[in-house]
């Protein structure tokens, strides 16, 4: 029988190198590169798949002396622009600081994948005494001025976004955005990083839009499974007058997509419900939901509305895992919620709670017992009770039968044993 | 349902239907073709040996779910689970994997085809630029500019 072997050996064509080079990093593909001059041509595009620039604000830091090379990209930038422009349409995992780098990506950037736009502290960049600052924060004002339409521009780009995450409050419009998200039907997760707000006057500053943000996404992106608003959402936090220049917000025709929504989790830790977000008006219509990271301290009358909808619509039959950050366990109806509202009860995580103890909760974990397949408290480190941990474990200790029990300085960790169901 | 399949040497191999299906080519070829069927497909591209290494991958995987290929586009990182047979299935020679490849490009097995890419990305891993040439007779034609203007563009890509 007569096979080719050996007549083959550099022959593989150049569509089955690509396909091998998505199995090599960054290195072995350095490596490749600097084969020959085949190699560097069919090659040399993978290297620009998953681009990373941190372009932080380090005030007062010497530009050379910056980390991650940023201090040789304000050196050199017109260098790094051209190969930034050249090399745009290669890149498919993108993490941004500034919106300047996001601008000069320019047009060819359209084969996103993912986009990760880091909290940006840019414009207060500045270096003391240092050349060209003048000129810098020209830049930065009219950068920021139109950072709402190169974000959308660029969303609008990129077709096949599956994953972004978002620094909002930096832009000026975070609802124009999110209409440009809702045309990305492939989109899978989401995350927007809000502000942290405590309790106090918050009456002077921007309408919170975390609600009405939420509520699109949930009606209009259906495809999405996994939603995270980490922080309130404000309109225009930087600049009140920029209100109105955004895109289409308040006279918006809402066209809800049909079908009923894909979202599996959803985590809204961080967001402060009395300010903004109605959970009644959301768990409606995600019914595929399991995780659910609850706001941080709801109400109580918020609390049993929740639990309301939850018992009596049958709105989230497949909801498993609840995460409670930073609640008072001794606000009624929390208690009831965990009792009642989520009869398949698996994961359990108690973040930073407070006035955790035993007796509390004694009664949840005997509840669903059978579905617990884990529980993990983490005890606050501000205002802790020398009891918390003793308490945790107490708590935890008549599991032990049925799983392993895990404690290490503040927090306790339980978690089913294989094989031990029900 | 049985089809048969006839290899660049003449050779000729018997599967069931949904064996072969797992090439993506072939399920075309039976769709254009449904009603003349008597006839063996040929597939000029792909030698006996190399076919029944294919068929061999391709009967043991009949029943796995099909990958959808733009879906799992950025998934790749995370490679397709590689069971014991599978890695069993790898230990040939190197110019068996290639031909293999070529074989699973031609006949687009989309499983046995990354199976094959990641074969190959663990052999070119690690080596350095001149190994690589060394293994794929490969010269290095690159002028002392080009070298130049390589190792520059290089400093940006990684930032």
């Amino acid at each position: 029988m007569v096979t080719s072997s050996t007549t083959t050996r550099k022959g593989l064509p150049a569509e089955v190198w690509l396909l091998v080079a998505e199995y090599l990093n960054h290195k072995d593909l350095l490596h490749c590169v600097l084969v020959g001059k085949e190699w560097h041509a069919m090659l040399f595009m993978n290297l620009w798949r998953s681009v990373n620039v941190i372009d932080f604000d380090y005030e007062s830091i010497p530009p050379e002396l910056h980390p991650f090379g940023i201090g040789r990209i304000l050196n050199r930038r017109e260098d790094y622009n051209k190969m930034f422009r050249a090399n745009a349409s290669h890149i498919r995992h993108l993490t941004v600081a500034s919106i300047w780098s996001l601008k000069n990506l320019g047009p060819d950037c359209t084969n996103l994948l993912e986009l990760h736009h880091l909290p940006c502290l840019w414009s207060r960049y500045h270096w003391e005494n240092s050349q060209g600052y003048d000129q810098y924060r020209d830049l930065d004002r009219q950068l920021r001025e139109r950072g709402t339409s190169i974000l959308v521009e660029l969303i609008g780009r990129n077709p096949r976004l599956k994953k972004v995450r978002l620094q909002l409050p930096d832009y000026y419009s975070p609802l124009a955005i999110v209409d440009a998200l809702s045309t990305r039907k492939g989109l899978k997760s989401i995350r927007l990083k809000g502000s942290v707000e405590y309790d106090g006057d918050w009456s002077s500053f921007p309408p919170n839009v975390t609600s009405t943000v939420l509520q699109r996404i949930v009606l209009n992106c259906k495809q999405i499974k996994c939603l995270s608003v980490d922080g309130n959402i404000r309109e225009s936090f930087h600049n009140r007058k920029a209100q109105g220049d955004g895109e289409g917000e308040g006279e918006r025709d809402e066209e809800p997509m049909a079908g009923p929504s894909e979202l599996e989790s959803l985590n809204l830790c961080s967001t402060y419900p009395h300010d903004s977000v109605d959970m009644t008006a959301i768990l409606p219509h995600v019914p595929k939901l399991g995780v659910l990271g609850l706001p941080c301290a709801m109400m109580p009358n918020q609390f049993d509305e929740m639990a309301q909808v939850l018992i009596e619509r049958k709105c989230c039959p497949m909801l498993h895992s609840i995460t409670l950050k930073s609640y008072s366990l001794k606000v009624p109806g929390v208690i009831n919620f965990l009792l009642n509202a989520v009869p398949q009860l698996r994961d359990l995580r108690l973040i930073k709670c407070l006035g955790f103890r035993a007796s509390v909760l004694k009664p949840v974990v005997d509840r669903h017992t059978k579905t617990l397949q884990s529980i993990r408290i983490v005890i606050p480190d501000m205002d802790p009770h020398p009891d918390d941990v003793p308490e945790a474990v107490s708590l935890l200790s008549p599991l032990s039968k049925i799983g392993s029990v895990d404690v290490s300085e503040r927090v306790v960790y339980w978690q089913r044993r294989a094989g031990h169901q029900g | 349902m049985k089809v048969t399949l006839e290899s660049s040497d003449g050779q000729v191999f018997t599967v069931d239907k949904e064996v072969a299906e797992l090439s993506v080519i072939i399920k075309e070829m039976l769709v254009i073709e449904q009603a003349n069927q008597d006839h063996p497909i040929p597939l000029l591209n792909v030698g006996a040996v190399e076919l029944a290494k294919v068929i061999e991958y391709c009967e043991h995987h009949r029943n796995d779910p099909t990958i959808d290929d733009d879906e799992d586009y950025d998934s790749r990182k995370k490679p397709i689970e590689m069971d014991d047979w599978d890695k069993q299935f790898t230990i040939v020679n190197k110019e068996m994997m290639f031909e293999l490849i070529l074989a699973a490009n031609s006949m687009q097995v989309k499983p046995l085809l990354h199976l094959g890419c990641r074969y190959a990305a663990d052999i070119v891993k690690r080596m350095s630029p001149t190994e690589i040439r060394d293994l794929f007779q490969i010269d290095d034609d690159f002028t002392p500019e080009e070298q130049d203007k390589i190792e520059w563009e290089k400093q940006w890509t990684k930032l």
